[in-house]
């Protein structure tokens, strides 16, 4: 593709992004700080035992003594419809969102809470097309959990995923168990870039792992998933947890060979030594190489093969 | 200075939750020893690589609420000089927070356990609502590694240990402006990476990223979001460089009768000083859902995808197609399938055509009193002619939690795992079993007592056992304070490498008192 066409869709993204800005009235966003509290309190009147419910959460309803924050939270500013419950006090005529539909719950949240997070699960995350709501982990009322999950352990999301949590009992795994990672770490489901899109630079590993992640002179393709050549570290780790070590994907050559042959001289010369050591004893710097283009290691001349090197028939550099 | 943190950190929380100040709060404090006999080869069972002999302290579940809607929540678990996993945070909703995560693992290397890596991660973020609409933050992370790893193959029996030692430092700071719905969020970060063993590989990484949503004007039902990135890696040794710019957006529109349809692009140019100097990634997706309340839903996608870097072009369709259905309240299936064919269009690649395929299919029971059972069965293949390689997993799980009410609580499950990978010259099965259970007993004269099991076998072409058995009993003293045993038993067996063996006996003590302000 061309570079100015490139640069021409970026610019648009940025157009777009600089309408978004743009601000219009709408009923359902008409933040009233003293509104709030007058009918909150007139709903208090009936239901007083909620607000107990409410008292160990973000959404505490608001006190004398609150240090003045920039937001408030009342009944009214999630239960629509509070008009008409109060001239005739129904369960029929309130809203409630766990009765909602999953995009009628993000457009309640939002009307607060639109952070990167908020506005990926209203758009492009997997879990909206599964059409999980936000009530599907958070619970607003009685609930002193840390962001008001559902469930506070570390790793709640397993309580879905439960196939993955097997995973991470494999030969080896990421230290998930032991509480030293958490799935959010990795899987970062505030990005408005779809995952599942799944193009271009990935920083996952690289926020851990910079020491494997280049760039390389000598990039090894299938390890940049920029490439046209290529699935990531995924193509030969598994990251919750492997059978293998190391979280590979297959023990010895196996993975190699998923995309390479064996060379033939490998086979052929010096009575088929090539074959008898594991290809990365030698193409030691696989995820890239300063040195060389076959990912050997810097000091194979010397380290594993002084002879070869000393006979002056082969040189291990470049 | 490991022990500052923590001491410093206690205080803090104490402190912070004097009674001069309370209205509420509660938590957990523990004191316990940990004894630990074991044998055989410290490096295969990673379950136990972060068990150290000795005192512990935990501060769990902290949470202390202030009169004045301050909130302070902190995590302290398993305190030992080795190891550590500390959160604590303070915040007022809508106007201020704080969080400060620490910890540290190690992951073990050679049999003795004496070539090891130890790696420890600090983060923190902070933000503030200077204005209704406005919120500033800011975080920071420091990551630390260092000891000795054996390189996975040598050829000098045993490995030859390779030191490790490297920090990286982050931070990032932005805003982002709220207003009617509507969302404008940018930040600005940059990483820096300092290898002591190898300076070759010092590094830093810059990147700005903007990004927005909201509503349409006057037509609420069309979403729109977009975004921008700019990263940027270079080495500082030899200036050389990475960068990428990623300009995305698209929309959602919410249309009568719970239908909804939505478009995504992402643009993307990475260019490089290596070998490959860059790379163009296009993809749109659109999907298409109906939703009919409470009962079921269904959406079907497409994505189409192009990667060019300059002398070869590969495209790729994607097809997807999903679904749910509860019957009744209690009865849940979801079914998932997609579908990926990558073609060469223009030059070669090594990989040549490749397709992809995944369908995962669920069914859950939930009984409101005696607890709920799953079952999933999943299929993953990646076929590749040209190569003559192929990879097929299937995955069939199946979970329960079972409550008994007056007695106990059950959980368990299986999962069965296939693997299979075929290539020109050779291949590589396993068939992994999974079984794990846990039953905890309701209190009976101040006394509760539990045991859990985790069983994986793995075989075909591996011949792995693990087995991590545990039995616990607790008994509740006055003034809610609580005295607890438990002993783990950890066994490790690779049958098909000699010194892949380990076994372990733990046996944790410990005194508890639950915290209620």
């Amino acid at each position: 593709m061309a570079p100015r066409v490139i640069n021409i869709l970026v610019g648009a993204a940025l157009i777009l992004i600089a309408c978004l800005s743009v601000s219009f009235s709408e009923d359902i966003y008409n933040y009233n700080k003293e509104e709030l509290i007058d009918n909150t309190s007139t709903c208090l009147a009936c239901h007083d035992d909620m607000e107990q419910t409410l008292s160990a959460s973000p959404h505490r309803l608001y006190s004398e003594s609150d240090l003045p924050s920039a937001l408030v939270s009342g009944c009214t500013g999630c239960h629509d419809d509070w008009q008409e419950h109060i001239e005739d006090p129904s369960a029929e005529n309130i809203s409630r969102a766990d009765k909602a539909t999953y995009s009628k719950q993000a457009e309640i949240c939002g009307r607060c809470h639109l952070s990167p997070h908020q506005t990926a699960m209203a758009t492009t995350d997997p879990h909206n097309r599964a059409q999980i709501g936000c009530l599907s982990c958070h619970k607003i009322h009685d609930n002193p959990n840390k962001a008001l999950v559902i469930d506070d352990r570390d790793n709640y999301c397993l309580s879905c995923h439960t196939a993955v949590e097997s995973e991470f009992r494999r030969r080896s795994a990421h230290p998930l168990e032991s509480g030293n990672i958490r799935c959010v770490d990795c899987h970062n489901f505030g990005s408005l870039e779809d995952p599942m899109l799944a193009v271009g630079m990935d920083f996952r590993c690289q926020e851990c792992h910079a020491e494997n992640s280049g760039p390389f002179l000598y990039e090894h393709k299938i390890v940049y998933n920029y490439s046209i050549e290529g699935g990531s570290c995924l193509e030969c780790h598994q990251p919750h947890g492997s059978p293998n070590d190391r979280l590979l994907n297959q023990p010895g050559d196996g993975i190699c060979k998923q995309c390479h042959m064996t060379p033939v001289k490998h086979i052929t010369q010096h009575s088929g030594l090539g074959t008898k050591l594991a290809c990365v004893e030698c193409h030691s710097q696989i995820h890239g190489s300063y040195d060389n283009n076959l990912f050997l290691d810097p000091n194979l001349g010397t380290k594993l093969f002084p002879d070869c090197n000393q006979s002056g028939c082969h040189s291990f550099a470049n | 200075m490991r022990w500052k943190i923590i001491v410093a950190i206690s205080l803090l929380a104490m402190i912070s939750a004097s009674p001069v100040f309370a209205e509420n709060g509660s938590g957990m404090i523990k004191i316990g020893y940990t004894f630990i006999d074991e044998e055989g080869n410290r490096a295969v069972n990673h379950s136990t690589f972060n068990q150290y002999e000795g005192f512990d302290f935990s501060l769990e579940k902290f949470r202390y609420f202030l009169k004045n809607g301050i909130r302070f929540d902190a995590d302290l678990k398993r305190v030992t000089l080795n190891n550590r996993n500390l959160y604590f945070g303070a915040e007022k909703s809508g106007l201020f927070g704080v969080r400060v995560n620490n910890n540290q693992y190690r992951r073990v290397y050679d049999f003795d356990g004496n070539d090891f890596i130890r790696r420890h991660t600090t983060t923190g973020d902070i933000w503030l609502y200077p204005y209704r609409y406005v919120k500033i933050f800011g975080s920071g992370s420091f990551i630390g590694r260092s000891g000795s790893v054996l390189e996975y193959f040598d050829v000098v029996d045993g490995g030859m240990p390779t030191a490790v030692d490297y920090e990286q430092k982050r931070a990032n700071t932005g805003f982002q402006i709220n207003y009617r719905g509507r969302m404008l969020r940018a930040e600005y970060g940059g990483i820096n990476y300092v290898n002591h063993e190898d300076y070759y590989l010092d590094q830093s990484r810059r990147w700005f990223k903007i990004r927005g949503f909201g509503a349409v004007p006057r037509y609420d039902w069309i979403l729109i979001h977009g975004g921008f990135l700019n990263y940027r890696t270079w080495y500082k040794q030899t200036d050389f460089e990475i960068k990428s710019n990623k300009g995305w957006g698209g929309t959602t529109l919410n249309l009568p009768m719970n239908f909804s349809v939505s478009y995504n692009f992402i643009f993307e140019r990475t260019a490089s000083d290596s070998d490959k100097v860059g790379t163009d990634n296009i993809a749109h997706t659109f999907y298409a859902s109906h939703l009919w309340p409470g009962y079921a839903g269904a959406t079907i996608g497409y994505q189409n995808d192009i990667s060019d870097d300059f002398d070869n072009v590969i495209k790729a369709n994607s097809y997807y197609f999903s679904g749910w259905i509860k019957p009744k309240s209690y009865l849940d299936f979801r079914a998932e399938y997609g579908f990926r064919a990558e073609k060469v269009d223009e030059g070669s690649r090594l990989l040549g055509d490749e397709d992809r395929n995944r369908f995962k299919i669920s069914g859950k029971y939930r009984h409101d009193r005696y607890g709920s059972i799953r079952i999933r069965y999943e299929i993953r293949t990646r076929n590749n002619d040209q190569l003559g390689s192929e990879v097929d997993f299937d995955r069939v799980a199946f979970d329960w939690v079972f409550l008994i009410s007056e007695y106990a609580d059950l959980t368990g499950g299986y999962s069965y795992s296939v693997g299979d990978y075929t290539n020109m010259e050779q291949e590589f099965e396993f068939r992994d079993h999974l079984v794990y259970g846990d039953i905890l007993s309701h209190e009976y004269y101040n006394v509760q007592a539990g045991a859990g099991l985790v069983y994986y076998r793995s075989k075909r072409d591996t011949d792995v056992e693990s087995i991590a058995l545990h039995f616990s009993g607790r008994y509740k003293l006055p003034d809610s304070y609580y005295f607890e045993v438990k002993y783990n038993v950890n066994n490790f067996d690779n049958f098909l490498v000699n010194n892949e063996y380990y076994t372990a006996n733990i046996v944790e003590i410990n005194l508890t008192k639950d915290l209620s302000f």
